[in-house]
């Protein structure tokens, strides 16, 4: 299977079964994992950074409310935190706003060229201005600063759209197997619970 | 002591620490600002001392030794992570120490605030804090697109042309802080510890108003005990003003500290660290150099003058980090001024004495 398998886990029975729950999807063999529920995604990732090693980790944004430069500090000190692994999903895509929130957060991205930290002698940045950045369009209308260097990926995974497969807690790891075919760029589990959790946590030891 | 409470402590992490030459020690990590190691790495030795919270510095913009935008420099370290992700990553790492981020008010909503503290607090166990940061720095609006305030400076905070600016600035941040409360007593997520401690550092009467209406700890600055007691006398009245009375608010004295056992060399580091940025060191605040008892005794001092705790910021990191955590913890034990270590599992606002209640 060539589409990446993903799992969208649900925030119900605390922050420590979540991270445990992570680091099982990871074990499993998940390339990617986000969460569904209450927390805030941002937040709970940095922690599942620690508590895993190799999971891409996926924050789902909100297109109607997202602020490009808050959302790219955050994307970047995710991906730093994580050793190059943030990823991240759109919720409300196509709209005009969630285009030029795509395109501003990429401007944001771009703004270090990568090698201004140089901290030898008595020169930290290599130059006045790093992070330097200016997008216009009828949807944002910001310059300045950037605050955030890249990091490892510079630009975190923005996962297109997803074939999104519902998961209960009455369903087994072979019947969901069987319904992973769909279009997309990538398949995410998507359990209604902490049993339909573990259930889907058996899927990919089916996969060939 | 004059029977006072041995006090709370804290210490404050930025960069590499809060002297704008730090990073250029032999035993600075300026490389490493943007790991999550590094950051570990401080928050423990921090707990390994028994310190009862940390706060992680931060703001919408490039940092700058401006208050009024950036400064162009060069010399200095530039580019931070956002802290609440920072706090989120060293939250598992630790078991004990309260973890305090800023996070801006000026730029954000209520909401989002609320949720990604309530799940800091989630994942630290009740050790979460917040320190709201109110900005009217125009860079930091256009990072947004928003309305710019008239640009002002620390200098002009009790100046009348100034006051209204001023004071809608900081109406508006208590109007914030009393949102997220909201939202963290009926939002559907709330904290593990129902209210995290909220955190402000005030320099002038408008925010000494504002941490009496909405906080449970203020950070005050201030270069002479004399000082600290007409601070102590403002705050105090604006407790009551607001209703407060009978409720905890923390008052810290908030300093800068260079610590060595020889306080010839504290000071010496401070110099050469002066000569290395080119220009002596001075900032909001007191800037100490001496020897674990000379801090002991002005913390003594600041005490009785009415402080109840000190949130410490190392002049450099690690070492002045290590100093208090090992130097100054144990000449306050020598005193019997030093309190007990948290215990695992226990949350913040409990370690702070804070459980009788958050101000609405």
């Amino acid at each position: 299977m060539s589409a990446p398998l993903g799992i969208r886990l649900p925030w119900s029975t605390g922050a420590a079964a979540w991270l445990e729950d992570a680091r099982a999807a990871e074990e499993a063999g998940f390339a990617f994992v986000a969460v569904t529920g209450d927390p805030d995604p941002f937040t709970l990732l940095a922690a599942a950074a620690g508590a895993t090693r190799r999971i891409r980790l996926v924050a789902a944004v909100p297109s109607d409310v997202a602020e490009p430069y808050e959302l790219a500090r955050r994307l970047a000190s995710l991906d730093h935190l994580s050793g190059g692994r943030a990823g991240w999903l759109l919720s409300g895509a196509g709209t005009a706003r969630a285009r030029s929130l795509v395109a501003a957060t990429g401007t944001l991205l771009e703004s270090w060229r990568g090698d201004e930290i140089v901290a030898s002698g008595g020169t930290f940045v290599s130059r006045p201005d790093p992070g330097r950045f200016q997008y216009r369009d009828p949807q944002f209308d910001i310059a300045g600063l950037f605050s955030t260097p890249p990091g490892p990926q510079r630009h975190p995974v923005l996962l297109g759209r997803l074939h999104a497969v519902a998961v209960t807690a009455a369903d087994d790891p072979a019947g969901i197997a069987a319904r992973l075919g769909g279009p997309g760029d990538g398949v995410l589990l998507d359990p209604d619970g902490p049993v339909a959790a573990q259930v889907a946590l058996g899927v990919p030891a089916l996969l060939p | 002591m004059g029977g006072a409470a041995a006090p709370y402590l804290a210490v404050a992490l930025d960069g590499t620490g809060w002297h704008p030459a730090a990073w250029r020690l032999p035993d600075a990590r300026p490389r490493e600002l943007l790991g999550a190691g590094y950051w570990i790495g401080l928050v423990r030795e921090a707990e390994a001392g028994g310190l009862d919270f940390v706060t992680i510095e931060d703001s919408m913009g490039l940092q700058t030794s401006r208050y009024e935008g950036p400064d162009g420099r060069v010399d200095q370290v530039r580019g931070r992570l956002d802290a609440v992700l920072v706090a989120a990553r060293v939250a598992p790492a630790t078991r004990r120490i309260g973890l305090v981020p800023t996070a801006t008010v000026t730029h954000t909503e209520p909401l989002h605030v609320a949720r990604s503290l309530a799940t800091l607090d989630h994942l630290a166990g009740g050790r979460g804090g917040w320190r709201p940061q109110a900005s009217n720095r125009a860079d930091e609006a256009k990072h947004f697109g928003h309305r710019t305030l008239p640009v002002f400076t620390i200098a002009q905070f009790d100046d009348p042309d100034v006051a209204p600016v001023f004071a809608a600035l900081f109406d508006e941040a208590a109007e914030f802080v009393a949102a997220v409360r909201h939202h963290w007593r009926a939002g559907p997520l709330p904290p593990v510890q129902d209210q995290p401690p909220v955190m402000v550092l005030a320099h002038a009467t408008v925010p000494y108003r504002l941490a009496a209406r909405a906080a449970d700890v203020v950070w005050v600055t201030a270069f002479d005990a004399a000082r600290v007691r007409e601070i102590v006398g403002e705050v105090r009245a604006e407790q009551r003003a607001a209703g407060r009375a009978g409720e905890p608010l923390h008052i810290y004295g908030d300093l800068v500290v260079f610590l060595d056992a020889d306080p010839a060399a504290a000071k010496a580091r401070k110099d050469r660290l002066d000569e290395l940025a080119g220009e002596v060191f001075a900032t909001d605040t007191l800037v100490f150099a001496g020897s674990p008892a000379e801090l002991a005794d002005l913390m003594a001092d600041w005490q009785e003058a009415g402080v109840t705790g000190f949130r410490l910021r190392p002049g450099a990191l690690p070492h002045d980090l290590t100093a208090v955590t090992r130097l100054l913890t144990a000449e306050l034990r020598r005193r019997g001024a030093l309190r007990e270590p948290a215990g695992p599992d226990g949350s913040l606002r409990v370690r702070l004495g804070l459980a009788a209640g958050a101000p609405r």
